[in-house]
């Protein structure tokens, strides 16, 4: 479902991706490990289309994605993806309720459909008594189920977690994942987490560790 | 403390030599505008001149004078927003001047100098080509109609009033004192520990203040026109109207972010689309920081809109229609649109500040696929939802300050009473196209805000 074939990737002089495969079925939950520098976080973005590797192939359903201008690849983020990062994903102005109705309106959903939608996934992650609240007034682990919520609103069929308990004590994160790898389960939505916590990678199924820019291992639960 | 100044001075990035450059930019032109304001001082009273009465009659001169230092008012804003810009730099910059082991107190001293420095290279710049401007103007004005406000003295010959010096020099010093100021101003909300730095919560919400501003200007204008009333020949009642003018302007443009609240408040309410919603919630979580950043287009859409009655009953042939008249209505819709520009120049930086700020937001929603486009159309909104209240009472206030005039003549045609109507139509509208379009060159700042950069950084 999900394809890097090759990937070349560099910043100025430091190559963070080095001619990198692997592949990722649908339904799957995959941990991207490995040391600081190693490339996880480079290719996540390549696989979500928010980068483009300078040579090799991303594929999505069989599509080079990685060929697309900067339009059509937002457009399949957009209708397939969702992201949860680490850090500030939430606009600090919105109540968490307009956060996760947002992607809904902007996918041309109207207001109050989204809204309705958006509670109910606040409902099924446990954080509704926070709807009206904004991102400065929750805690950081319900500030990041809301971004869950927010990443799974739309239905799509692929999620990035980029260290998505990285800033959570680890009840929190422990919770965060619960509710993450639980709902991508039941919708069977594949999942892909890059995370240096062994905790947070025992909840993959298959876990890919990269060093230098190239896999090092993959291990499968 | 100066030698770690210039130290720091010398490793500025390029970004902050621009924002040096542009703030000097900026200082240059205000302390031309004092500086042309104070030499009005140097004309001879002679109130029955047909060509030079703005400049010599005691009772119009004062105005001319107000409209000049008003015409300061952009500049000084384009100063202090300038100041604003790259303040993450600064920030981080003060971090390690602590970790250094400098004190709360020495950190905002070396902000304040490098802002004063900029103000007061500007200000030196400004007031240098002031000099030559005003000697080559009384050079080739000399016998003739002089078109700038410069110290020629109608009927003295070849005569040379002095340039009033000792006023250049308080100009000077005034326009550095304002950068000095908006350098300390722009770090107050900022405490540097050694650790981290903070950003102190931002008053963002409307003060009773503003409103006790409105009531104040009001009185000293109605104080003012009883005084003339009473002794026409007391002409301190003029500086007391002029006075009480800026005040009321100063206090209508701060209330309006009351106003700018509320309209924010509103269209998030009734957002049907997700542009809508974000613009509105952002403007609403701070309607004084854009009240702050509109209030010279507002003011300069009141002034436009109050100079629709001024101009109405010379157009309209009830008084005479001189070339003279003519000649300085078009220099004060010539004044009125430079100062749009410079105010809406002003906002781009506001734009550009508050894009940094929200970088992190915006560049997640476009990694989750929401296009740029997208984005910009938040900004373009954003400056819609702001402007447009802010320019509609301006343009509403200027229109009703001046509705005395009506009262005063008898027109000869009833497009005298809608002239001043459309023209406050016209100039509101062009305040929030302005503000609109300028919203349109933040958009590069947006690309590099949304850009998945922005991403991999705490």
């Amino acid at each position: 479902m999900l394809e890097a074939r090759g990937v070349h990737k560099a910043f100025g002089p430091t190559r963070a991706l080095r001619g990198l495969t692997v592949e990722i079925g649908e339904g799957e939950i995959v941990a991207v490990t490995g040391p600081s520098g190693s490339g996880k976080s480079t290719l996540l973005h390549c696989l979500a289309g928010i980068l483009r590797p300078e040579t090799g192939e991303i594929r999505f359903d069989g599509r080079r994605i990685d060929s697309l201008g900067d339009a059509a690849r937002t457009t399949v983020r957009r209708e397939n993806f969702g992201v949860v990062f680490q850090f500030g994903q939430l606009v600090p102005e919105l109540s968490a309720l307009e956060n996760v109705a947002l992607p809904l309106m902007f996918n041309r959903h109207g207001r109050e459909e989204s809204m309705l939608t958006a509670r109910s996934w606040l409902e099924r992650l446990g954080v509704e008594d926070c709807a009206g609240l904004r991102p400065g007034e929750l805690s950081g682990g319900q500030a990041q189920r809301v971004a869950v919520a927010r990443a799974l609103v739309t239905g799509p069929r692929v999620v990035f977690a980029d260290e998505p308990t990285g800033a959570l004590d680890s009840l929190a994160g422990e919770r965060v994942m619960d509710e993450l790898t639980g709902t991508a389960r039941e919708s069977r939505t594949t999942l892909v987490i890059v995370t240096h916590d062994n905790r947070v990678a025992a909840y993959a199924d298959r876990e890919i560790v990269l060093r230098d820019g190239t896999v090092a291992s993959a291990v499968t639960a | 403390m100066i030698g770690i100044a210039r130290m720091l001075e010398r490793g500025r990035s390029r970004r902050e030599r621009v924002r040096g450059r542009l703030m000097a930019a900026g200082a240059a032109l205000a302390t031309f505008l004092l500086c042309a304001a104070a030499n009005l001082t140097a004309f001879e009273i002679d109130e029955h001149h047909d060509y030079y009465s703005v400049f010599t009659d005691g009772m119009m001169r004062p105005g001319t004078m107000t409209a000049l230092v008003l015409l300061t008012a952009p500049a000084l804003a384009f100063v202090y927003q300038v100041s604003r810009l790259a303040a993450a730099t600064r920030q981080r910059r003060l971090a390690a001047l602590r970790l250094a082991g400098a004190t709360p107190g020495e950190t905002r001293l070396l902000g304040a100098y490098e802002t004063g420095r900029s103000a007061l290279l500007g200000a030196l710049a400004g007031a240098a080509v002031y000099l030559p401007v005003n000697l080559a103007a009384q050079w080739i004005f000399n016998e003739r109609v002089s078109p700038l406000p410069v110290p020629y003295v109608p009927g003295a010959g070849s005569s040379v009033p002095a340039v009033p010096l000792p006023l250049v020099a308080a100009a000077i010093v005034l326009v550095t004192a304002g950068g000095v100021l908006s350098g300390l101003a722009a770090g107050r909300h900022v405490v540097a520990s050694p650790l981290e730095v903070v950003r102190r919560a931002r008053l963002t919400r409307p003060r009773a203040l503003d409103l006790l501003l409105v009531v104040a200007g009001a009185g000293l204008v109605f104080a003012g026109f009883n005084v003339v009333e009473m002794d026409p020949i007391w002409r301190s009642g003029v500086y007391v109207i002029g006075a009480g003018a800026c005040v009321l302007v100063f206090g209508l443009v701060l209330a309006t972010t009351w106003v700018i609240r509320a309209a924010a408040r509103s269209a998030g309410r009734r957002a049907g689309s997700a542009e809508t919603l974000l613009s509105a919630r952002m403007v609403e979580a701070d309607p004084r920081a854009w009240a702050r950043a509109l209030s010279v287009v507002g003011l300069t859409v009141f002034l436009g809109s109050a100079a629709g009655w001024a101009q109405t009953f010379v157009l309209f042939d009830v008084w005479s229609v001189s070339t003279f008249r003519m000649v300085i209505y078009v220099l004060v819709d010539l004044a009125l649109l430079g100062a749009m520009v410079t105010s809406a120049a002003a906002l781009v930086v506001h734009q550009a500040e508050e894009l940094l700020d929200h970088r992190r937001s915006f560049a997640s929603l476009a990694a989750s696929g929401v296009p740029i486009a997208s984005l910009g159309r938040v900004l373009t909104r954003q400056a819609l939802i702001a402007a447009l209240p802010v320019c509609l009472v301006a343009g509403a206030a200027g229109v009703a300050a001046l509705s005395w005039i009506s009262f005063s003549a008898t027109p000869t045609t009833a497009w005298a009473y809608v002239y001043p109507f459309l023209r406050a139509a016209v100039v509101t509208a062009l305040g929030v196209a302005a503000a609109v379009l300028v919203s349109r060159a933040a958009r590069p700042v947006l690309r590099r805000a949304a850009a998945p950069g922005e991403l991999r950084f705490e």
